[in-house]
């Protein structure tokens, strides 16, 4: 064993690709309000192309951080994520998700924005709770807004 | 035929008076009496056969009713040990009827779900409610409120199961309430201890919050609200006020609330409170204010916390007056350059001027951020050079001649003692 450190040099070229985390509830704390992640049924996370990762209690947060204090650059995004209402503490892609607005289901930041990560799931939500069914572009555009939904 | 007439009306009258008499003597409110071997043996029995004001008193023994829904004025009043177990299966006792008085019962094992929030108690769109010397155990929530005002929740013990990341609800929720006076009630294990969302002009005294996996205390989108006399310790965090306006918040204890993500008090886009008389003792921060605006920050002491104060460039027009600051590792973190918030006539203890003139008041101003906490504020690992030789020459000769920390941010008066 001529370089006992050696094997640890493939390590090194993974060290820096962008990868989802998995967020521990319990201990992570939001970048954007302070708060801890504690509620395994809402959550998000930014994850940039140099492979940084910054967790958040509630697409809320998400939201606010990226667009509205534009923590980091559009062209730095590599991809978010948001955890599925349907299946808790799991992360799926925040672009290809889908996000119901319903008063009857409280999210930690107000706003009442629940992820799901399947349209026919979302359905049978606003099925039994009610509530506006949108996208990614347009649900962001609703937290910048800080419009919450008709009761 | 006329004075028959007349006996006859008098007669009419009479049987009108007692048939109101006899009425009114049995619509008053009665008590029923529930156990194994009475005439009523089930709880939801006897809430069936109630009238509104009745009281329900239960007797020692376990009851497994499953969900209990109470939708009368009635007070259920526990007599010895009561049990209501839910058996893990659902939520409890469920209240949506006005004036329900739940006294001296043990509510245990709700049941946990993912898309419906689970409660031992829950009471939804009521007035004038009462829960008082109940013991909640292993429930998902504890007590849980939502569209209440004019209740009181006194005197109970809310113990959950969480441990670490295990899921939990909060121990007391309040969801859109008003005027709720929450006291003396002892709260662990659980997410929060007690949670207020959407939630005005509610009291919140002498409880004692601990272990609970999130804050003793939290507040979202509150106003107006008070809490006083209370203990936050050992929780992840003690007390979390966020978007909340108008918070009085006096003579509390925030103490040992350790670790990376810890604080004694987390205030996030707050506005136009009180902080006085509070004692912040062994927390790795003891207050963290982000985007908090003429808070008025007076008479608390701070003792042995990592930071005393977090205050980040984002706070403006807070006062800090007749506060102790005694034996914490860094009195002052900030990533402000300049300062917008007023520190005066507070004790610092590690203020090393003198008062030649005895006005009990140092001649010179004292500079909480020294060279090293605005070093560690930039890069968080030279934390490791604490207390060396090194750090405490670069910190001297800062002091002597200030470069890179904020010069505005000094407090002009120094007081020589500390306040008592």
């Amino acid at each position: 064993m001529k370089y006992p450190l050696l094997f640890l040099l493939p390590l090194l070229l993974f060290g820096c690709k962008p990868e989802m985390q998995p967020l521990e509830f319990g201990h992570d704390q939001c970048q954007h309000c302070r708060m801890t992640i504690a509620d395994q049924r809402y959550g998000a996370e930014l994850v940039t192309k140099k492979g940084k990762v910054y967790k958040y209690d509630a697409v809320e947060c998400l939201a606010n951080s990226l667009y509205k204090d534009k923590l980091v650059e559009q062209h730095e995004v590599f991809s978010l994520w948001v955890i599925d209402f349907s299946n808790p503490a799991t992360l799926v892609d925040a672009e290809k998700s889908f996000y119901l607005q319903s008063p009857a289901l409280p999210s930690p930041m107000g706003l009442f924005i629940t992820a799901v990560s399947s349209k026919e799931k979302t359905e049978a939500l606003q099925k039994e709770h009610g509530g506006e069914i949108s996208d990614w572009k347009k649900i962001s555009a609703t937290v910048l807004k800080q419009t919450k939904p008709h009761k | 035929m006329i004075s028959f007439d007349l006996i006859s009306a008098q007669l009419k009258s009479g049987l009108v008076f007692s048939t109101l008499f006899l009425s009114a003597l049995f619509s008053q409110a009665k008590d029923i009496s529930v156990c194994p071997s009475c005439e009523c043996s089930t709880i939801k029995s006897a809430i069936e056969e109630a009238n509104s004001g009745d009281r329900i008193i239960l007797k020692g023994g376990t009851y497994r009713e499953g969900n209990i829904l109470i939708e009368k004025e009635i007070a259920l009043i526990g007599e010895g040990e009561v049990i209501i177990d839910g058996e893990k299966k659902d939520e409890i006792i469920t209240v949506r009827a006005n004036k329900v008085t739940l006294r001296n019962l043990q509510i245990q094992n709700t049941g946990s779900s993912f898309s419906k929030d689970m409660a031992a108690i829950k009471l939804a769109r009521v007035k004038n409610c009462t829960v008082e010397n109940c013991k909640v155990i292993a429930g998902y929530f504890g007590i849980y409120l939502s569209y209440a005002q004019n209740c009181f929740i006194r005197g109970n013990t809310v113990e959950g199961v969480a441990v670490s990341e295990f899921t939990a609800g909060n121990a007391i929720h309040l969801w859109n309430c008003k005027n709720i006076t929450i006291e003396d009630n002892r709260l662990t294990k659980h997410r929060d201890g007690i949670y207020l969302e959407f939630s005005d002009s509610c009291r919140i005294e002498k409880n004692h919050s601990e272990g609970n996996i999130r804050y003793g205390l939290h507040f979202m989108f509150s106003d107006n609200d008070i809490y006083k006399g209370n203990t936050f310790t050992k929780n992840q965090a003690g007390v979390a006020v966020m978007y909340s306006h108008h918070i009085t918040m006096l003579d509390n204890e925030f103490s040992y609330n350790w670790g990376a993500t810890s604080y004694g008090l987390l205030l996030k886009e707050i506005k136009d409170g009180d902080i006085a008389g509070n004692r912040f003792l062994q927390n790795t921060v003891g207050i963290f204010a982000e985007s908090t605006d003429r808070m008025n920050i007076r008479n608390n002491v701070f003792d042995n916390n990592g930071w005393a104060l977090k205050i980040a460039g984002s706070c403006m027009d807070n006062v800090f007056t007749g506060n102790n600051f005694l034996s914490n590792s860094f009195e002052l973190g900030t990533d402000a350059r300049s300062n917008s918030n007023r520190y005066e006539k507070n004790y610092w203890s590690k203020y090393s001027g003198y008062d030649l003139d005895r006005d009990g008041i140092g001649d010179v101003p004292h500079n909480p951020v020294d060279l090293f906490t605005y070093l560690v504020e930039q890069q968080p690992s030279s934390i490791i050079l604490m207390r060396s030789l090194f750090i405490d020459l670069l910190i001297l000769s800062e002091k002597v001649n200030p470069m890179l920390t904020p010069t505005a941010l000094r407090d002009e008066q120094p007081l020589m003692q500390a306040v008592k």
